[in-house]
């Protein structure tokens, strides 16, 4: 990493406006940060797809299932209920595996490698072991599913 | 009620209710797979017929998925708000509403599990 694009990483600093700015955050060197903000961005779809999900699936309860199989036709070919749906598909596709990465990460402590004292060029110590390739598989792993689940609604 | 619960224990239980995720959103997705029902189409595998079956037979582990994601992501979005600010009124509203929203979300999904009637 060059010094002028570690000054970037050091200046990477939105708040949060990084939660609503993917674009604006430099990611040279640290996709983790990338993994991070994409995490609460697709969270923050999620409680609203769960939130439109229960209360939807509600209808059944209320108005019976006419109007259940009214609500389900929506989801037939692409309109805009069916891309919102593709669109929540796609965050619980990332936000899951971005999970099952954390889990190893965080509360099971695997994948991190040792810690160590800073040193210059302060890499970050947290992404020499296998964490940068796990970071990279969740996007591609989350892609793979994300297009697997379109197939399934909208070709299959 | 929120701040009686010691907030490690909160963050324990985020990391729990992501585990139970992990399992029953993989298997609330798998439901919805068409051959699975010897159906033709995703739209097929909501038939009346169908989902009463898996309401009535699954209700236990579909509560069970209500309750770990509407904890998981009403306290995910609560942490995110109280980064904004630490002030003691704005934690005592996040709580409240957290507490709410989870609560409302928790008896809508509780309510369609139980009065569901046959197709």
């Amino acid at each position: 990493m060059t010094i002028k694009s570690r000054f970037k990483v050091l200046d990477n600093r939105l708040g949060v406006k990084a939660s609503f700015l993917p674009i604006g955050v430099t990611i040279a060197g640290n996709p983790e940060r990338l993994a991070f903000i994409l995490h609460r961005i697709t969270g923050i779809i999620l409680v609203g797809f769960i939130a439109a999900h229960i209360i939807s699936t509600n209808t059944l309860a209320r108005e019976g299932w006419e109007a259940w199989i009214e609500e389900v036709r929506n989801l037939e070919g692409l309109n805009p209920i069916s891309l919102l749906f593709i669109i929540a598909m796609g965050a619980l596709s990332f936000h899951s595996i971005n999970g099952i990465r954390l889990i190893m990460v965080e509360f099971l402590s695997l994948w991190i490698g040792r810690p160590e004292k800073p040193k210059p060029p302060y890499d970050p110590p947290s992404l020499k072991s296998f964490q940068r390739k796990a970071i990279y598989a969740t996007f591609i792993l989350a892609l793979i599913a994300w297009v697997a689940i379109i197939y399934v609604m909208l070709i299959w | 009620m929120m701040s009686m619960v010691r907030p490690g224990y909160l963050s324990l239980i985020q990391y729990v209710s992501a585990i139970i995720l992990i399992f029953l959103i993989s298997w609330h997705l798998i439901l919805r797979f068409p051959p699975l029902h010897g159906v033709e189409s995703f739209i097929d595998t909501m038939k009346p017929e169908i989902l009463y079956e898996e309401i009535t037979v699954y209700g236990v582990l579909l509560v069970l998925l209500l309750v770990a994601a509407v904890f998981h992501g009403v306290n995910g979005i609560r942490s995110m708000l109280l980064e904004w600010s630490s002030n003691k009124y704005w934690t005592l509203i996040v709580n409240l509403l957290a507490i709410i929203v989870f609560l409302v979300l928790i008896v809508v999904g509780i309510h369609t599990v139980l009065y569901v009637t046959p197709p």
